[in-house]
């Protein structure tokens, strides 16, 4: 550790105390109330409920709303991170990206560009609304921290050996705010350049640590810069190593230090490459900061305006929405075996004579009766765990001025179709009903395109207004007794005419 | 609230405030419903998701029949049918009389809502029918009835099949006071085309004058006796005029009329059916 004077050592422990902060402070102070209460109902109420009775995959919907909780606090701490379209910024190691990042922001002493690009800390860039920037951090415990830009500029590899801590560690991710990022909606992700693609899954490589953010990302822009003439190896099993659902924009960078024609030709060799390689990408751009130069960045600008009308559902609800379903859908089919079990005892019953078969019969109904009316109870209660906790959020959201409206289950699913066709000719083999002999003409009057007359009316959604009943309210007819309705006409009582003509009583 | 708000609160309050009628199904036991909720499902998901009209017609029915699980459920458990589980309600649904046509009918609807059917849809309705036992006049009479149910303007003739013909009991000349139309439904003359017509023991009154003074002095009057099988919309009026006025019009079991049965299996638009809804 170096040698730190003072001024650096407060700052330092100043920075420390923030990283460790684990309390909540602000507006977060009243939500945290809230988020507690959702947090109970998840390690308390929903695992007391699953030892009455609980899915054999209740670990992993715990596991899932934990996971969502988490995300969710995240969100909470700093709302206008989560509701962006994130986009990836990566590339190799000097690939141009600060030049690109300085080119978008229209500032060349952008914050960002001023920490050591081998940070592996996600860094954010949103817009701002301060004419400096603004830079925020959330730690370990989910607390939104402000930085300052000197402690921002600690926060590099370095930072252990110079500082003997690594606060960086403590921090889950920083956002910058400048005012001139132009795109409210989006949220670029600096990643740091990777030396060359390591084995999948290797911890905290920068390689590693690039992979996962920008697989986090919605939309992923890669910089190959066009110094070597084409995409590397390196770059290639890099971008193959992404997720392939998210879409890729490739930028060659420093084209302004090749000629125009070479520079067309990088870009084919690219596009070539990678389509050889079974990568696919939406675009390949060339891109120069220089003025002047035929690579302007207009391309790129409109991908961004494009992405930046995606809309980005934060998705908490239907992740919520997903787990107590699972619960419940367990507790449904669980319950109709059980309303099955008792028709079937109650045949039986109406079939057997013998006094014995009915007695047996009747004890196993009445066991079955008894495990219904437990399910029962178990899905009441999970009924109120849930409207409780959609009900939370949903302040929650009036808080934070978004949506959290418990979704409509009929939303969530998604439809599987039913091969009835295989299983309705096996059942008609097994009972010897040939279906060949099937008269379509039967059918044929609903195959006629005719229109319905009476579809609105049957749906309930023909009008209902019988707007000549109204009629008469909406002729222009004058209120002739408004003032004596509304008791401003003059009034009989003497003494009040006085008052009102302003003589003494 | 803004108006589209409103508009779009007030629609689906209605699905509520408007309820069809009780469902057929609806006093069956909670297995059976599942088991016919599950079908119709699988019925209507077999080529993918369902158009908003269907999804609203379902709350609709879904609402009259009261099942244990909401439509939600029925939509899952539908894609894990398997043909055991296709057996057993097949089965039970061959347990309870007409349960099968108000499982067609009810696809049929939904089905026709979204469109014309196609071949598929066609040959799924035949081949559950023909699977269900279900015979050509209980399916003309879903054809018919579904048909009048969305308004889709069609001639009577294409459904000869699914006619009743209510004939003729007996034929007496009877004192209005006379015994022997006690507990029946009475009524002067014929029903018209186009009416509705109740289940019962019915005599009709000939609309002819007496054509003695004696039978008219002492109120006597020709008097056509007649079982209505079930209630139904009377499409043709047979006896006219001159065979009511003859004495011996029905002795021989002669027609009435003839109507085209609404079966129980639609009860749940039976008030539309009949022109009740808006009572």
């Amino acid at each position: 550790m170096a040698d730190l004077d003072e001024n650096t050592l407060r700052d330092r422990y100043a920075l420390l105390c923030q990283a460790c902060e684990d309390r909540p402070g602000g507006a977060a102070k009243e939500d945290e109330v809230l988020l507690r209460a959702l947090e109970d109902l998840i390690e308390q109420d929903l695992p007391a409920l699953a030892r009455r009775g609980s899915p054999p995959m209740f670990t992993d919907i715990l596991r899932a709303l934990r996971h969502e909780m988490v995300r969710f606090r995240e969100f909470c701490e700093y709302p206008a991170l989560s509701g962006k379209v994130v986009v990836g910024l990566g590339g190799s190691f000097s690939a141009g990206k600060s030049s690109l990042i300085n080119a978008l922001v229209g500032d060349r002493k952008c914050l960002v560009t001023e920490v050591d690009p081998t940070t592996s800390l996600p860094t954010y860039l949103v817009q701002g609304e301060q004419e400096t920037p603004d830079v925020k951090a959330i730690n370990l415990f989910n607390r939104l921290i402000t930085l300052s830009h000197s402690q921002f500029r600690t926060l590099t590899h370095e930072e252990l050996e110079r500082y003997g801590s690594q606060v960086s560690r403590m921090l889950k991710s920083v956002v910058v705010a400048h005012s001139g990022f132009g795109w409210e909606n989006l949220a670029l992700l600096d990643t740091p350049g990777y030396s060359k693609a390591d084995e999948e899954g290797s911890a905290r490589t920068d390689a590693s640590v690039a992979r996962s953010q920008l697989n986090s990302a919605q939309f992923i822009i890669w910089l190959v810069p066009a110094d070597k003439g084409t995409i590397t190896e390196d770059d290639i099993a890099f971008l193959a190593s992404l997720d392939k659902q998210i879409p890729k924009l490739i930028i060659i960078s420093r084209a302004d230090k090749h000629p125009e024609e070479a520079v067309g030709n990088i870009v084919s060799l690219v596009r070539e490459t990678l389509a050889q390689r079974g990568i696919d990408v939406l675009d390949v751009l060339p891109f120069s900061t220089r003025p002047r130069q035929p690579w302007s960045i207009t391309p790129l600008t409109d991908y961004l305006t494009e992405w930046n009308q995606v809309w980005r559902d934060p998705g908490f609800t239907r992740q919520f929405k997903r787990q107590f379903m699972a619960y419940e859908n367990y507790l449904d089919e669980a319950r109709q075996e059980g309303q099955r079990q008792l028709s079937k005892f109650n045949r039986i019953l109406t079939l057997s004579d013998d006094a014995g078969t009915q007695s047996d019969i009747q004890s196993l109904q009445r066991n079955s009766r008894s495990n219904l009316y437990q399910l029962e109870e178990v899905f009441q209660t999970l009924s109120e765990i849930q409207q409780k906790f959609f009900s939370l959020l949903k302040t929650l959201g009036e808080r934070l001025a978004i949506s959290l409206e418990e979704p409509d289950s009929l939303s969530m699913l998604q439809y599987t179709p039913v091969n009835l066709q295989s299983l309705l000719q096996a059942l008609a083999d097994e009972r010897g009903v040939d279906l060949h002999e099937v008269d379509p003409e039967l059918w044929r009057p609903l195959t006629r395109n005719l229109p319905m007359d009476n579809l609105d009316v049957v749906l309930r959604r023909d009008s209902v207004g019988r707007q000549q009943m109204w009629q008469p309210l909406m002729a222009q007819t004058p209120l002739t007794r408004l003032d004596e309705l509304l008791k401003r006409d003059s009034t009989h009582y003497a003494s009040l005419q006085a008052l009102s003509n302003g003589e003494a009583l | 609230m803004t108006t589209g708000n409103f508009d779009a609160l007030v629609s689906a309050a209605r699905v509520q405030l408007e309820p069809l009628d009780s469902h057929f199904i609806a006093g069956s036991d909670a297995a059976l419903k599942d088991d016919y909720l599950t079908l119709l499902a699988a019925l209507l998901l077999e080529k993918g998701a369902l158009t908003e009209a269907q999804l609203r017609l379902m709350m609709m029915l879904i609402a009259v029949i009261r099942p244990a699980f909401p439509l939600a459920h029925y939509l899952q458990q539908s894609a894990k049918l398997d043909s055991e589980g296709l057996a057993r309600i097949v089965r039970n649904l061959g347990q309870t009389k007409q349960a099968a046509q108000a499982l067609l009918f009810d696809f049929a609807v939904l089905q026709r809502i979204t469109g014309p059917l196609a071949a598929q849809q066609v040959e799924r309705l035949g081949w559950l029918a023909k699977i269900c036992g279900l015979g050509d006049k209980q399916i003309l009479l879903i054809n018919f009835w579904s048909l009048r149910l969305l308004g889709i303007k069609t001639s009577v003739e294409a459904f000869s099949g699914a006619v009743t013909v209510v004939k003729t009991a007996r034929v007496e000349r009877l004192l209005s006071s006379d015994t022997q139309l006690k507990e029946k439904i009475t009524r002067n003359g014929l029903p018209q085309k186009n009416q509705f017509i109740e289940q019962g023991s019915y005599v009709f009154k000939s609309n002819i004058s007496s054509r003695t003074v004696y039978s008219a002095f002492l109120s006597y009057s020709l008097c056509r006796f007649a079982i209505v099988p079930a209630k139904g919309l009377v499409i043709r009026v047979v006896m006219d005029a001159s065979e009511d006025a003859n004495d011996e019009y029905g002795k021989k079991g002669e027609p009435l009329f003839e109507i085209i049965p609404l079966p129980a299996a639609f009860n749940a638009w039976r008030s539309f059916l009949t022109g009740k809804h808006h009572d």
